[in-house]
């Protein structure tokens, strides 16, 4: 489905790789020189790992450094991020679609496999983020929502602040898909603002090979866009303008 | 026996991470957001429906940055610490596309909170010059009748936070125009 106004603020794609897989410090800078093309803005951060240690004498914790390579577009609308066992592909909006995400996912897979051997996935993910901006002062989330907070006819009816989730299984529980309804600020005057996130993501480690990880990623794209439809009622939807 | 703590948006990440600006002169300043956070998470919401909002900003600093982060960020900074957004779009577009800039400006933006508290209008806009076109982040402060010292106090906040800037896309002031709060 396309829309003239596309409620897609991000779209985030993330791996992390088993301990197992090799990791260097130099694996950023190759996968950089791989992508400039594509992503030739580069930044860096040092990510801190906090870890506690509990012995005899009580707990004591722990930072360690490790340092995260972020590749961005000319424009800044979609990053590559590279750090310890990690990649992870976003792209902002405009989001111009799958079929423009998808070669930059491959990409950045591909291309990470090209430096290190990946012995396994812990985890994946495929995450969108909607927002939702409804005009009205008082406005009936079941109008435009599939998915929202219910409030029983004891409760007050009025709210300002809500967050609401569920996860559904997939293939006997190896995935999971979360769905998650939460408050934001409205950029319009008298407008009602929502997040809607949608995250289809590896629930079980190392139970999708790395060769079938792409493939994986194409199932979990159809089920975030039949979940985010049936989140949504056709009101709704048309505030987004079909056009397809 | 060593463990992590968890705690994440969504599935990820299996262990607790802090995010670092490149230079480690910086760590002094994210600890001290971080220690704020958790006070406000822990003391100033004990038992109210806003602690587990609250600690749920404290905590993604702590992760991947990403939508989510920013938009309940500045929620909370609206409600919980009285800050207006003007135009909160601009806001949150600058800030998507310059992440590396964000716990500066939470950091900052808590700073100003306990610097003036109630007595300004703290407001988060995006300051656009047409001249040079330029634009970045400023955090306004605004009263009814001006504190003489107030450049000090401000000059104060920002010694603290602007060791983080170092070295990152973005860029982040807080200053006054002397006008009177915005209606």
């Amino acid at each position: 489905m396309k829309y003239k106004n596309p409620p897609i603020v991000e779209a985030i794609c993330e791996f992390r790789f088993s301990k197992e897989t090799k990791w260097d410090p130099t694996i950023p800078g190759s996968v950089y020189e791989r992508i400039k093309d594509h992503f030739p803005v580069k930044e860096s951060k040092i990510e801190q790992q906090l870890s506690l240690k509990a012995d005899a004498s009580g707990l004591s914790q722990n930072f360690v450094s490790t340092p995260r390579a972020v590749m961005l577009s000319q424009d800044r609308t979609s990053l590559v991020q590279v750090g310890q066992s990690l990649l992870s592909i976003n792209h902002l909006k405009p989001y111009a679609g799958w079929e423009n995400f998808r070669p930059k996912i491959k990409l950045a897979y591909d291309t990470i496999r090209k430096v290190t051997d990946i012995e396994g996935i812990d985890r994946m993910a495929l995450v969108y983020v909607d927002r939702i901006e409804i005009p009205g002062e008082d406005i009936e989330m079941e109008d435009y929502f599939n998915f929202y907070p219910y409030l029983g006819p004891e409760l007050p009816q009025s709210h300002v602040n809500y967050m609401v989730a569920c996860a559904f299984p997939y293939n006997d529980e190896r995935d999971l898909c979360k769905i998650q309804l939460t408050a934001a600020m409205p950029t319009k005057k008298d407008h009602l603002a929502s997040l809607l996130t949608t995250e289809y993501f590896l629930a079980k480690k190392k139970t999708v090979s790395p060769d079938n990880a792409l493939e994986w990623m194409e199932q979990a794209h159809t089920t975030v866009r039949e979940l985010f439809k049936g989140s949504i009622t056709e009101k709704l939807e048309n505030l987004f303008k079909r056009i397809d | 026996m060593t463990y992590a703590v968890i705690k994440s948006f969504g599935s990820f990440p299996p262990i607790k991470t802090i995010e670092l600006s490149p230079c480690e002169e910086s760590v002094p300043w994210r600890i001290s957001l971080i220690e704020r956070l958790e006070f406000l998470s822990q003391n100033t919401f004990t038992g109210s429906s806003h602690s587990e909002f609250i600690f749920d900003i404290a905590d993604i600093v702590k992760n991947t940055i990403n939508t989510v982060t920013i938009e309940n960020s500045l929620l909370f900074l609206q409600y919980y610490l009285g800050f207006e957004f003007p135009n909160p779009g601009k806001v949150i577009d600058y800030l998507q596309k310059h992440r590396n800039l964000y716990d500066i400006v939470l950091y900052a933006c808590i700073l100003t909170e306990e610097q003036f508290g109630q007595r300004a209008q703290i407001s988060l806009e995006l300051y656009q010059d047409p001249e040079i076109h330029d634009e970045y982040l400023t955090i306004f402060v605004r009263q009814e009748e001006y504190e003489p010292d107030i450049i000090d106090k401000i000059d104060v906040i920002c010694r603290e936070y602007e060791p983080g800037l170092a070295g990152i896309d973005g860029y982040l002031l807080v200053n006054t125009d002397f006008q009177p709060p915005v209606v």
